[in-house]
């Protein structure tokens, strides 16, 4: 008996506290359920990206081109002189530590290269032996080290733990953004081919289709109008969107999770019914596009000059049919993409002289603040058309709802969207509690998804990224009651479910669109007895 | 008792190292910052860690049942199962409770007595433990579901639209 | 380790200074020669780094949003944090430069056992970082004594402020203290938090105990060594008017201060200390955020870049989109 070890004794033979060494001296142990497959070959082909191969990330061998060396210093040295923003970063951080606990990875998994600053010294450090007069004669003395294939995949394995939330760069005295920094990266283990399936196959599929599950145009219109008929099961009333309509007005373009995923479908019949409404009040000309079907942008998580090519259908098809200006739908990094980037990308070259600034026509309001790009968030358009009356809303139909906001990365850090979606909320429903401060606006945290992270293979990565995110909500949720989790952003509506599902499973996911879809009142519509997913109205069970 | 009386005085020391325990399969930074001063958002990890197993320890010390421990130790073990241990990894600072007070009873009692005076803490702990397999493979398998779904919840809508219309032959 | 490496370092450069100055009687060469040529790497090395910095491109709008955007007007902006007028970007840049605002920003809310949420704030980075470079620059402002003649009446108003509290004879300067506090703070963190000792460098450590060298050297000068501050004022006067002229007598610590400032003016320009440069160039802070009313451009080209055209998609799903009355533009 006495022989037999005692349980802490047992425990400590199971001990798993990694050896005490230097960062750099701990090699890269490439988990599952934290990484994402390998791009499919055909992907990065359809849209020409180099080195498509077939590889698999737990490979020793990860059939690297014989020159990849000189192809990442090649294409450091060429990114140095393009982005000011990655020579700066590279040179300024002191490593004060003040990102260190601000990453949603790194406050869930506990994994020290998950600290932004360590994140980006991954790359620093090749850099510096590289790059700097001190590094190369210093070397590990000055923080340097070589470029190895070693380094390399710990490279690829911590950039795709990233989601570019931006949440640390807030924190940062020099406002040094880990999600600049990765998205070099990204463009650099790009150039050799590594690539994840769940960024690279939607990226094809939204250059082919214009939408990332690759649905073709007809399999498009019949999804819309599948909810159409949805809706005039649920208001007697049958939206009649426009498609590729030339010389309308405005042109729609969201997220194309919206049209194939739930519960984004619902906040896609919020717009149609938004829509509907206001071509029958006020006879607003607004058409949908089947080839800009896609305003989430893949090509951001690829490198800029995808995110440019997957971009310009939007600022073309406006131009082709003739619109005045755009309205973008409920989409996260496809704002940061829209708000930051479209108008440099491709404003000079595909925007339309006929276009003009955005003017709402019912309410006279003119959207100065989007006088160069010419397309506004659809919050904006909602929340001025609320503040003119021009809406007739019910808020009793989301009675059953207590909503919490959760304010989407993109929209927060690359935009400023904060005051339109919650005036929205103040007159859809009635009950609702932000989340405490510290965890909302522009310190909100990620949902864990974002920058292409949402693949099925690496659920545990995004349910440690969700855990600080669910842990507020549960807050709301155990102290008030919250039940609803509303957000702006697509991956959002697609990872949160999930996450919520596993943290807090008392509260689902919804989309604005969706509490306003309810709350509107068309007229001439029958007396509702469920809401847009179908489930019975406040007051309505018994009947 | 009188044993029981040390531990509700010591309850404080009990509760730090077992904390410690269940911190010790991280790294040395991962487990500092899970052990840092709990904050529920800034830190839930490391929030959920500390009042779970007070609550815990306090539980078991007022002689409730361990399946009254259940919500919080799910609450640890949720938190465990999605950070890629094994299972005996993920579980082993359970049977470490045991080694805990063990030490603690050693310090009034002799070993052999206290093997004996523990002989029902034992039998609670290695409940827990088995309560916490269930909890842990709960949690395991709702992330497989959760997996194995997604491909379908990505495309449910299409797939139900495909069955409408299979529907609709059928009946027409 | 690190720090150890970092302390030998700085032990190793005080003792060169001890030695080339005071044994081997190499006045002029650490008085002047190697001062002056620290001075000119710093001013060249400074600029030639903020000008390759400048030299690269910024190609798009990427100002972190940290408050509400401009858009309706009867919304109320966050003119600062969410600037969309050069005098907003202007105020943010100063709030950041001056005021160390995102440091700040370094808050927690913590949950206190009654059930409220407040602000527990680490602030104490951002009180560190501040009080080490207030004191830095002040004690900085005060040096100029040595350097100008006669000492402008600004100068002479800092340190009668700085010495206010009259203890001690020299008076006790206040900003020594809080500098070598805040010095000793932003150590003692590298070395006491696992995650900043972490990813603490010898690149970290040894600016720290440089500038404490320094600092101590200094402190060591004015209170105990008393060393003859005539003769410094006519070596440092003899810098600035480059007249070349060094006097004997001063002690050997007075060089091994001078030695360990020229040090630093040297590393500066090679190091993360040039983050005083960088700050101001970070795109993330300071550019205009509403980037959706004015175009920023993009200095370069992308080339050969391929689009997915309309022609191409209805080209290729033309039957389908008929199929559903879907307009297209060739009939099939």
């Amino acid at each position: 008996m006495s022989t037999l070890p005692r349980p802490e004794e047992l425990y400590a033979k199971i001990n798993h506290t990694p050896p005490k060494a230097d960062w750099m001296d701990v090699p890269v142990d490439i988990k599952p359920g934290r990484y994402c497959y390998a791009a499919n070959p055909d992907s990065l082909n359809y849209v020409g990206l180099p080195h498509a191969r077939k590889w698999n990330p737990l490979d020793e061998d990860w059939k690297l081109p014989e020159n990849w060396k000189e192809i990442i210093f090649n294409g450091i040295r060429e990114r140095l002189d393009k982005y000011r923003s990655f020579k700066v970063f590279m040179d300024i951080c002191v490593r004060c530590g003040a990102c260190a606990d601000k990453c949603h990875f790194f406050i869930g998994s506990g994994d020290p290269k998950n600290m932004p600053v360590l994140r980006a010294e991954l790359i620093r450090s090749v850099y510096r032996g590289e790059f700097t007069t001190f590094g190369k004669l210093l070397g590990k003395f000055a923080g340097a080290r070589p470029l190895t294939e070693e380094v390399l995949k710990e490279w690829w394995y911590y950039l795709f733990q990233c989601s570019e939330c931006r949440r640390c760069s807030v924190f940062c005295p020099y406002g040094i953004d880990t999600a600049e920094i990765t998205i070099m990266g990204r463009e650099l283990i790009n150039l050799l081919g590594l690539n994840i399936d769940w960024i690279a196959t939607p990226v094809a599929n939204c250059y082919r289709t214009g939408n990332h599950l690759g649905i073709q145009p007809h399999a498009f219109f019949d999804m819309i109008d599948f909810f159409c008929d949805d809706i005039e099961d649920i208001t007697g009333i049958r939206p009649e969107p426009q498609f590729n309509k030339k010389g309308a007005d405005i042109l729609f373009v969201t997220p194309s999770g919206d049209v194939f995923a739930d519960p984004g479908t619902y906040t896609c019949m919020g717009y149609l019914i938004l829509f509907e409404y206001l071509k029958r009040e006020y006879g607003l000309d607004v058409t949908w596009s089947t080839y800009a079907s896609e305003g989430g942008n893949f090509g951001f998580f690829t490198s800029h000059e995808t995110m440019k090519r997957l971009n310009s259908k939007i600022y073309m098809e406006a131009a082709r049919l003739g619109v005045k200006w755009i309205i973008g739908g409920e989409c996260g990094h496809m704002w940061r993409v829209l708000h930051q980037y479209m108008d440099t990308l491709n404003g000079p070259e595909f925007q339309s002289s006929n276009m003009t600034v955005p003017k709402n026509p019912i309410t006279g309001t003119v959207f100065q603040h989007a006088a160069s790009t010419k397309m506004i968030h659809i919050t904006e358009f909602t929340a001025d058309l609320i503040k003119h009356g021009k809406l007739n809303l019910d808020k009793s139909r989301n009675a059953g709802i207590h909503l919490t906001w959760h304010d989407s990365c993109n929209t927060s850090r690359g935009m400023g969207l904060f005051e339109e979606p919650r005036y929205i909320i103040r007159h859809v429903v009635d009950k609702f509690t932000d989340m405490p401060p510290g965890t909302i606006r522009e310190e909100t945290f990620c949902c864990g998804g974002g920058a292409g992270l949402n693949a099925g293979e690496c659920e545990e990565l995004r349910m440690m990224g969700g855990l600080p995110r669910a842990s507020a909500v549960k807050y709301v949720h155990e102290k008030y009651g919250v039940n609803m989790l509303g957000c702006v952003c697509a991956i959002d509506r697609a990872v949160l479910p999930g996450t919520m599902k596993y943290w807090v499973p008392e509260v689902t996911v919804c989309g604005l669109h969706e509490l306003v879809g309810n709350a509107l009142v068309i007229p001439g519509e029958k007396e509702r007895e469920v809401n847009l997913r179908g489930e019975d109205l406040p007051g309505k069970e018994d009947e | 008792m009188e044993l029981d009386r040390l531990f509700r005085d010591r309850r404080g020391a009990i509760v730090e190292e077992w904390v410690a325990a269940l911190l010790r399969i991280y790294s040395e930074e991962g487990a500092k910052f899970f052990g840092s001063v709990p904050n529920r958002f800034a830190n839930p990890a490391g929030y959920i860690f500390r009042t779970n197993t007070e609550r815990i320890v306090s539980k078991l010390m007022d002689g409730a049942d361990e399946t009254e421990c259940r919500q919080d130790l799910d609450g640890i073990l949720r938190v465990r199962a999605v950070q890629g241990l094994s299972p005996s990894t993920a579980l082993c600072f359970i049977p470490a409770l045991k080694e805990i007070l063990y030490r603690e009873a050693c310090q009034v009692v002799s070993p052999e007595q206290a093997d004996a005076l523990l002989h029902n803490w034992y039998i609670r702990i290695d409940r827990l433990l088995l309560l916490g397999f269930d909890i842990y493979m709960e949690c395991r398998e709702i992330l497989w579901q959760q997996k194995a779904n997604q491909l379908y919840d990505r495309t449910h809508k299409l797939l139900e639209k495909a069955n409408l219309i299979q529907k609709e032959d059928s009946t027409g | 380790m690190k720090a150890l490496y970092s302390l030998f370092l700085v032990f190793a450069l005080a003792a060169i200074a001890l030695v080339g100055a005071g044994a081997l009687g190499m006045e002029r060469t650490f008085g002047l020669y190697i001062p002056f040529l620290a001075a000119a790497v710093f001013v060249v090395g400074f600029c030639w780094r903020v000008v390759q910095w400048g030299k690269s491109a910024v190609p798009f709008c990427i100002p972190t949003t940290c408050g509400q955007q401009e858009s309706l007007p009867w919304i109320k902006q966050s003119t600062i944090e969410n600037p969309s007028t050069t005098t907003g970007v202007v105020l943010r840049m100063l709030l950041e430069v001056l005021l160390f605002r995102s440091l700040f920003r370094n808050n927690q809310p913590q949950l206190y056992s009654d059930g409220r949420v407040r602000y527990a704030s680490s602030k104490w980075l951002w009180l560190g970082a501040l009080a080490f470079h207030y004191s830095f620059l002040i004690i900085f402002l005060r040096h100029m004594r040595f350097f100008t003649e006669p000492v402008p009446a600004l100068i002479r108003g800092i340190e009668s402020v700085d010495s206010m509290l009259q203890i001690a004879a020299p008076t006790l300067y206040l900003t020594d203290l809080v500098f070598i506090a805040a010095v000793t703070y932003l150590f003692l963190r590298r070395v006491v938090v696992p995650n900043i000792r972490y990813i603490s460098q010898v690149q970290d450590y040894f600016p720290l105990f440089l500038i404490l060298g320094i600092g101590l050297s200094g402190i060591f000068m004015r209170y105990f060594a008393k060393v003859d501050i005539m003769a410094v004022k006519e070596l440092t006067m003899g810098l600035v008017t480059f007249s070349w002229k060094a006097p004997q007598g001063i002690g050997a610590i007075f060089y091994v201060h001078l030695f360990l400032v020229s040090v630093l003016l040297i590393y500066f320009p090679l190091s993360k200390l040039m983050h005083m440069g960088g700050v101001f160039l970070s795109p993330t802070r300071n550019m205009n955020c509403a980037s959706r009313k004015f175009r920023h451009i993009n200095p370069w080209k992308f080339e050969n870049v391929h689009y997915h055209t309309y022609e191409e998609y209805e080209d290729e799903f033309r039957e389908k989109m008929v199929e559903k009355g879907i307009p297209v533009e060739k009939p099939l």
